[in-house]
Formats: C-alpha cells, sequence, structure tokens
C-alpha cells in the first residue's frame, strides 16, 4: 500500500509554486526536508487537497482525482504548522472534533471510546477536561495531533510538528508517531526542519528545493555534505552515530557561494 | 487485511475521560434545564406584571382555561400581554443566536447584530417598505413586505461586514465599519422623517427607539417561524461552527469548506436579525450579551452553545420587559435603553479584555 504522486504540479496565482513533484510514499515514515520557501508545505496542502493542484495521485492501484472530496475525507488527516487557539472548548471536545465527518448531534458511545483511546495513548488523561486556550504550545500540539489520528487515517500528513516543542516533547511525539506508523501501517509524511531527527525516525527522506525534488531515498543515500553544501550553504561532517543513524555534525556556513536558491514562496 | 491500530490495541475502558465527559455533558443539560425553568418563571411573572397587577394563578388560569376567565382578564392576558411576552422571548431568542453566529464565523466577540449595524440596516429596511407604499397595503400584506425589505438590507450589510473582515484582519476595524453603517442608516431613517406623514412618523419614530409594545400574533407567529426553521439547520451544523473556534487552518485540515459555511450561516443569520428587527424595531445589545454570558455557563460546543445562548437571550430581553414596565419617579423607559444599560459594561468589558 503505498501513495504514488507523478508530476504534481502547483502554481500560486503571481508566485513560483512546486513543479515536476514525482515521488512514493510508503508504509512508514518519510521526513520532507528542505530550506524555508523550499515549497515542503505547498506540498503537503497538495497532499490534502487544499491546493488545486495538476498532476497524478494513485493510491492502492486507484487514480485520485482532486475532486474526489471523500477520499481526502476519509482516508487522510492533516495535522498543519502549529497555531495558537483561545477557544474554550475542552481537549475532549476538540479531540472529538477529528471525527467530524462522521459526528452527528448525538455523538455515539463508539465516537467517545475512540476519542478515550486516543487520550490514554497519548497520555493526554490529566488534560481531557482543560480548555484548549489553557494549553502549551506543546501541549497543544499533542492535543492537536491526537485530533488528527482519532478517525485512525491511513494516510497521516504533520506540517513541522515540531515547532515550539522542546527536546522532550519532540522526541514524545515522534515516539508516538513511528508506534502508530508501525502498528497501523500509516503512511506517514512529516515536514521538519531537523537533520538528525529525521534520519533518526524516517525510513526515506525526500530533499525539496526551490520547488522541485532535490533528491529522495534513505538518509544514509540522502543526508550528505554535498546536500547540505549545495541546500543549505552548510559545512559538515556526516558519520554513524551510535545507534545506527546518519548524524551531520555542522561546522558552520561555507564559505564559497552555492546554489542555496530557495525562493520565497 | 487491515491490522488494528494501536487505538484498537487500548484497552476501552478509560473510564476516567468517560466519566469526566459524561459528567460534563450532564452538566450542561441541567444548567440548561435550570435556565429554562427560570425562562418559564420569568414568562409567567412578565405576563401576570403591569398595570393591573395579576397573581401567577390567574395567570395560568387564564392561559389553560380561557374560557373560564372574566373577559377584563382574558384580554389582558390573551390580547395585551401574552403576544408581546412571548415577541420578547422570540426577539431575545433571535437576536442571540445571530449574535452568537456572527461572533462564530467573524471569530469577534464584539460581533453583533447592533454593533455591526445590520439591525440599522434591517431597520431601515422595514421602514422603506412603509414610506415607499406598502403602508396603503392591508397589515397582514404588509407583515410578509416588511420582513422581505429588512432581510434585504440586513444582508447587504452583513456581506458587506464579511467583505470587510475578510480584506482587513484586525478585530477592531470590523467594529468600525459596523459604526459607519450604523451612522449611515440612522442617518437615512432620520431623513425620512421629513417627508413622511404623521401615521407612518409614529412607526419610524417606534422603529428608532425600538418597541415590543403593541406586538401582535401574527408577527409573533411569523418570527416564531422563522425560528423553528432556521436553528435546527444551525444545530446540524454545530460540529463544523464547533471547529471554527480552533482556527481556519484547522477547521479546513478537518475538511471544512470554511468560506462556504461562513456564507451560509451569515445569510441565516441576516434573516433572523431581520426577522426579529422588522416588528419592534432596533433593540441594542442582546446579541452582544447573551452569547457572552452563554460562553460561561456552557462553553463553545455549539450544541449547548446554541440553546444557552437562545435561552439567555430570551432571559434578558424577558427581564428587560419587566423593567421597562416599572414606573421610576412616575416614569416608564422603553425596552431599548433597559437593554442598553444592561449591555454597555458588557461591551466595555469585551472591549478591555486582552483576547477577543
Amino acid at each position: 500500500m503505498s501513495l504514488i504522486i507523478e508530476d504534481l504540479n502547483f502554481s500560486y496565482s503571481n508566485k513560483f509554486g512546486i513543479k515536476h513533484i514525482s515521488t512514493k510514499f510508503d508504509n512508514s515514515i518519510t521526513a520532507i526536508l528542505g530550506p524555508n520557501g523550499s515549497g515542503k508545505s505547498t506540498l503537503m496542502k497538495c497532499l490534502t487537497n487544499l491546493f488545486r493542484w495538476n498532476g497524478t495521485m494513485i493510491y492502492k492501484d486507484r487514480r485520485i482525482a482532486a475532486s474526489d472530496k471523500e477520499f481526502f475525507r476519509s482516508r487522510l488527516s492533516y495535522l498543519p504548522q502549529s497555531a495558537q487557539s483561545d477557544s474554550t472548548i475542552t481537549v475532549f471536545e476538540a479531540i472529538l472534533l477529528g471525527l467530524i465527518n462522521s459526528l452527528s448531534f448525538h455523538v455515539t458511545v463508539e465516537q467517545e471510546k475512540a476519542v478515550e483511546s486516543i487520550i490514554e495513548s497519548l497520555e493526554l488523561t490529566e488534560l481531557s477536561g482543560h480548555r484548549i486556550c489553557e494549553l502549551s504550545g506543546g501541549q497543544l500540539q499533542m492535543v492537536s495531533l491526537a485530533q488528527a489520528i482519532v478517525k485512525k487515517p491511513e494516510i497521516l500528513i504533520l506540517d513541522e510538528p515540531l515547532n515550539n516543542l522542546d527536546v522532550h516533547r519532540q522526541f514524545s511525539l515522534l515516539d508516538q508517531v513511528a508506534s502508530l506508523t508501525k502498528n497501523s501501517h500509516m503512511i506517514t509524511i512529516i515536514v521538519m526542519h531537523d537533520i538528525n531527527l529525521a534520519a533518526r525516525y524516517a525510513e526515506n527522506i525526500l530533499i525539496m528545493n526551490a520547488g522541485e525534488v532535490y533528491s529522495q531515498g534513505s538518509p544514509k543515500e540522502v543526508i550528505t555534505r554535498r546536500m547540505l553544501h549545495d541546500i543549505y550553504n552548510i559545512q559538515s561532517e556526516i558519520y554513524t552515530g551510535r545507534f545506527g543513524h546518519q548524524v551531520a555534525e555542522f561546522i558552520g556556513i561555507s564559505k564559497e557561494s552555492t546554489g542555496c536558491n530557495a525562493l520565497n514562496i | 487485511m487491515k491490522q488494528a491500530s494501536v487505538v484498537d490495541q487500548i484497552p476501552l475502558e478509560a473510564n476516567k475521560n468517560k466519566r469526566q465527559y459524561k459528567t460534563v455533558i450532564m452538566q450542561k443539560q441541567l444548567l440548561l434545564s435550570v435556565m429554562f425553568l427560570l425562562l418559564v418563571l420569568l414568562f409567567i411573572f412578565d405576563i401576570s406584571y403591569g398595570p393591573a397587577k395579576l397573581s401567577f394563578s390567574t395567570v395560568l388560569q387564564t392561559i389553560f382555561h380561557p374560557e373560564a376567565a372574566e373577559e377584563k382578564i382574558h384580554i389582558i392576558v390573551w390580547t395585551i400581554r401574552l403576544p408581546v411576552s412571548i415577541m420578547a422571548i422570540l426577539v431575545g431568542a433571535g437576536l442571540a443566536i445571530a449574535g452568537m453566529e456572527m461572533q462564530t464565523i467573524l471569530n469577534n466577540s464584539l460581533a453583533s447584530p447592533y454593533t455591526l449595524g445590520i439591525s440599522s440596516a434591517a431597520s431601515f429596511g422595514a421602514v422603506l417598505a412603509l414610506v415607499t407604499g406598502y403602508s396603503i397595503l392591508p397589515r397582514t400584506v404588509q407583515n410578509f413586505v416588511i420582513p422581505l425589505f429588512a432581510f434585504a438590507f440586513s444582508l447587504g450589510s452583513s456581506m458587506l461586514i464579511y467583505f470587510i473582515g475578510k480584506a482587513k484582519k484586525e478585530k477592531a476595524t470590523i467594529i468600525l465599519a459596523g459604526i459607519a453603517i450604523n451612522f449611515l442608516f440612522s442617518a437615512l431613517n432620520s431623513i425620512f422623517t421629513y417627508y413622511v406623514p404623521d401615521e407612518v412618523l409614529r412607526g419610524i419614530t417606534n422603529w428608532s427607539q425600538g418597541s415590543i409594545v403593541g406586538a401582535t400574533w401574527i408577527e409573533d407567529a411569523i418570527v416564531l417561524t422563522v425560528l423553528v426553521l432556521t436553528i435546527p439547520i444551525l444545530l446540524k451544523e454545530a460540529w463544523k461552527l464547533t471547529s471554527l473556534c480552533m482556527g481556519d487552518t484547522t477547521a479546513k485540515a478537518l475538511g471544512i469548506n470554511v468560506d462556504k459555511l461562513r456564507t451560509r450561516i451569515l445569510i441565516l443569520a441576516s434573516l433572523i436579525t431581520a426577522i426579529s428587527v422588522c416588528f419592534v424595531g432596533t433593540i441594542g445589545f442582546v446579541g452582544l450579551v447573551s452569547p457572552y454570558v452563554a460562553k460561561r455557563i456552557v462553553g463553545e460546543e455549539q450544541r449547548f452553545f446554541i440553546p444557552a445562548s437562545l435561552i439567555t437571550g430570551a432571559l434578558m430581553l424577558s427581564i428587560s420587559n419587566i423593567l421597562s414596565k416599572v414606573e421610576l419617579l412616575g416614569v416608564s423607559f422603553p425596552l431599548s435603553i433597559i437593554t442598553s444599560i444592561i449591555g454597555i459594561p458588557f461591551l466595555l468589558i469585551l472591549i478591555l479584555q486582552k483576547k477577543g
């Protein structure tokens, strides 16, 4: 089971967008890396059908049209970049909203149980009755994750979920996502900036630059001195860490000028 | 075959959460019941209170056994007070619902039919219907033409506010635009006063002051019909409307067509405003105060927020109607002055609050 995209294109009315994106997402974690403005979030918004994309999308050997709203609603969950909320609904109610496409006026016992289970698994029990406006940035991010996964999506897309999280919470969130991905055989796509965390958690990495795919493959194939030099204009050393993951040690900004041509999208 | 997810593997009896949620729901239902009971009591008190004071039992007997009542009491209860007391409840509920949905879709707790100038626009529409010749039509025809005019202007100004809100994100901008609309339609209403005959002038003065005195059964029936037709639609969209309070990005990520939902709800809110205003004129602050109070009682989950706002609005106008019958130093005040005295402190609180 995989999500295949071929020649995906999108352009903003007066700015550059993304072009000729072709890749395959498997039942594992794929990290999308790239400098600011390289088109990562634009790609995510195309995959979630929030933007009108052109190209081909194939899932389970079936071609998916942009008009197939039911597919995007039922199979896919999207966690957008974190936003503060001054809402006074409770954490329980916020997570319940993740089931919005099946919710009617009366909440069923099954729906309640689904929310309760997610609250337990993400260790949010203490926060269950709290209002959203009372939560810290990290707590809100975990609640948003719970909201995204409560409907048991087959494809989970997270856009920079680690923003505003301390190191402990970054690991906690990624551990949860990794466990869910493995146990539920989900296709998980995460946009992130931390190259070493991507190497540790993702089985595949896709590097975006200037609206196009720069490279894609396993962390060992993709995270190279050359890539860091070309994309980020950074000098680095790459080695295998204690746990067998690729580790990038950053030395500093490269002295010579490079093709770091991120666009301000 | 799809394997069981982590969600499936977790024991289902997360009893603590379950109890918490069930308790919260029960508390909200209890609060709504208490509020409703209070409204019923105030409604009966409203009918009993006036120049001729009636006891609760007389009122109840006259309502449930009208044939057994004295003719004088029958007229006081059935012809004079009941249509007015019912209008207070209906208009209060309508303005509160319109206010809460405007606040929800504009994400601005300062929004209401009054502060956005939509009540003024609807009043202008109603007055326009009168002065352009519909006053010569029979009363029953007027009862349908006036709401149509009110709705047209209410919808037009709502759309204008909506597009201003989209163009300028600052919460204060929308209120300033509302003040401008308010001034515009108040001025236009005043212009009419120089041209119309005395009979129509009295009607315009009534509208501009906001008064439910003289409400009739047919007017009650029209307002009730619109509320009965629109509120179930809002309740049906309760979860989608709740998702808006998490922000547009989250609502869109949940699969909600936010723009379409906003337009649909704005049309409904404009219709409810128009129908609430067209028979009684501009009554301020009900749509501002009621959602403020209701949100603090039951929160923003719209399955409870909608009925709580509705009852709070009805309570506010019922209380205001009773107070408007109290004579202070030999003078009793119009309803709209009382709602303003209640509402202005709330408006100041909302303005001074850090978060809108």
